[in-house]
């Protein structure tokens, strides 16, 4: 399975926005998109699921811009793909029926793609946002 | 023809400037997108956008080769104590297509996983014992090495896209891969087996 750039996106922006946005500073989609490499008009349609999803709110008007909605130490990679990408699935016979030939009960992978999905979710889930700051701090 | 999980996406720079006409841009948007489309096969391009060239890939499932390729492989070993099992079968307890499979197997057999056999009774045969060849190696015949994310090869990242890339994306095919490795199709058949002794049809209850 693949995560697509829109969710290699969120995460970079998520991850940006920590960095350059708190209670007191919001930041604006132009700063981000530039240091970002993005479209304005593309950071925009992230950004919009990002806020329907609660990671991050905004504010209006000359003073206005974006900030995370929640602490970056609480904001679970997980969390931040999913908002983009929906769950996490590799195959979606794990989630919903599908017209795959024969039944689950006889189905002799999905075992495999089960345990393949757990490793998913376990890496996003214990990696935040947070730390992700860190390390690219510890770098930069 | 490059394989799933090598594919790379460029970053070209172009002046803004350059594209202020609307047509033009709409243009040069559709000529990306059929490049694009032909060099990296990729079905339907969601973005780019022209102030340095990002382009998007969706999300790709695990691809069908490799899911019912990897089905079709265990049902096959499954039903085998070493004589060559026809694909005629396996195709119709899998409820897959015959070309299909015969595509698929043929993959294998140059991998080195399964051999053919001519002739009457003949059909395919693992090339090696099913407790020696992992799902890593059948996946990768199939699909080519596995990688959560598309690689940028020719790209400096900076440091948010290095920290993300060792935190996450790098992890999780470590841990992939390693799972992949410990599981061998001997495990799947046996796993497969059981799971069939366990399904009683309807009319025995």
């Amino acid at each position: 399975m693949k995560i697509s750039t829109k969710g290699i996106y969120a995460l970079e922006i998520t991850a940006d926005l920590a960095m350059h946005s708190d209670d007191r500073h919001l930041e604006r989609l132009k700063n981000i998109a530039e240091r970002r490499k993005l479209s304005e008009k593309y950071l925009e349609r992230i950004v919009r699921l990002l806020k329907a999803a609660g990671i991050v709110t905004s504010v209006r008007g000359a003073q206005g811009g974006y900030r995370l909605a929640k602490d970056a130490g609480q904001l679970t990679v997980r969390e931040v793909l999913e908002a983009v990408e929906g769950e996490l699935v590799p195959v979606d016979c794990l989630t919903k029926e599908t017209g795959c030939g024969i039944g689950c009960s006889l189905c002799p992978t999905q075992d495999t793609w089960g345990r393949l999905w757990d490793v998913i979710v376990s890496v996003t889930d214990a990696v935040t946002v947070g730390e992700i700051v860190k390390v690219a701090a510890e770098r930069g | 023809m490059q394989t799933p999980g090598t594919r790379m996406y460029q970053r070209t720079f172009l002046s803004r400037a350059f594209f202020m006409s609307v047509n033009l841009e709409y243009f040069f948007r559709k000529y990306i997108d059929m490049v694009g489309k032909m060099v990296y096969n990729i079905k339907h391009i969601n973005h780019i956008d022209l102030v340095g060239i990002r382009m998007e890939v969706p999300a790709m499932k695990i691809s069908t080769k490799g899911r019912y390729g990897l089905r079709a492989l265990v049902d096959m070993a499954a039903n085998t104590n070493g004589e060559p099992v026809s694909l005629t079968q396996t195709a119709s307890r899998q409820n897959l297509s015959l070309n299909y499979l015969e595509q698929v197997f043929g993959t294998l057999r140059k991998a080195g996983i399964v051999a053919s056999v001519k002739g009457a009774g003949g059909g395919y045969m693992l090339a090696k014992d099913a407790s020696e060849i992992t799902v890593k190696e059948i996946l990768e015949a199939l699909e080519g090495e596995f990688s959560i994310v598309n690689r940028i090869t020719d790209e400096c990242e900076d440091e948010v896209e290095a920290a993300i890339r060792e935190l996450v994306w790098d992890e999780i095919d470590r841990r992939v891969n390693e799972l992949f490795q410990e599981c061998t199709l001997g495990r799947l058949v046996d796993d497969y087996r059981e799971k069939q002794g366990q399904f009683v049809p309807m009319y025995y209850l």
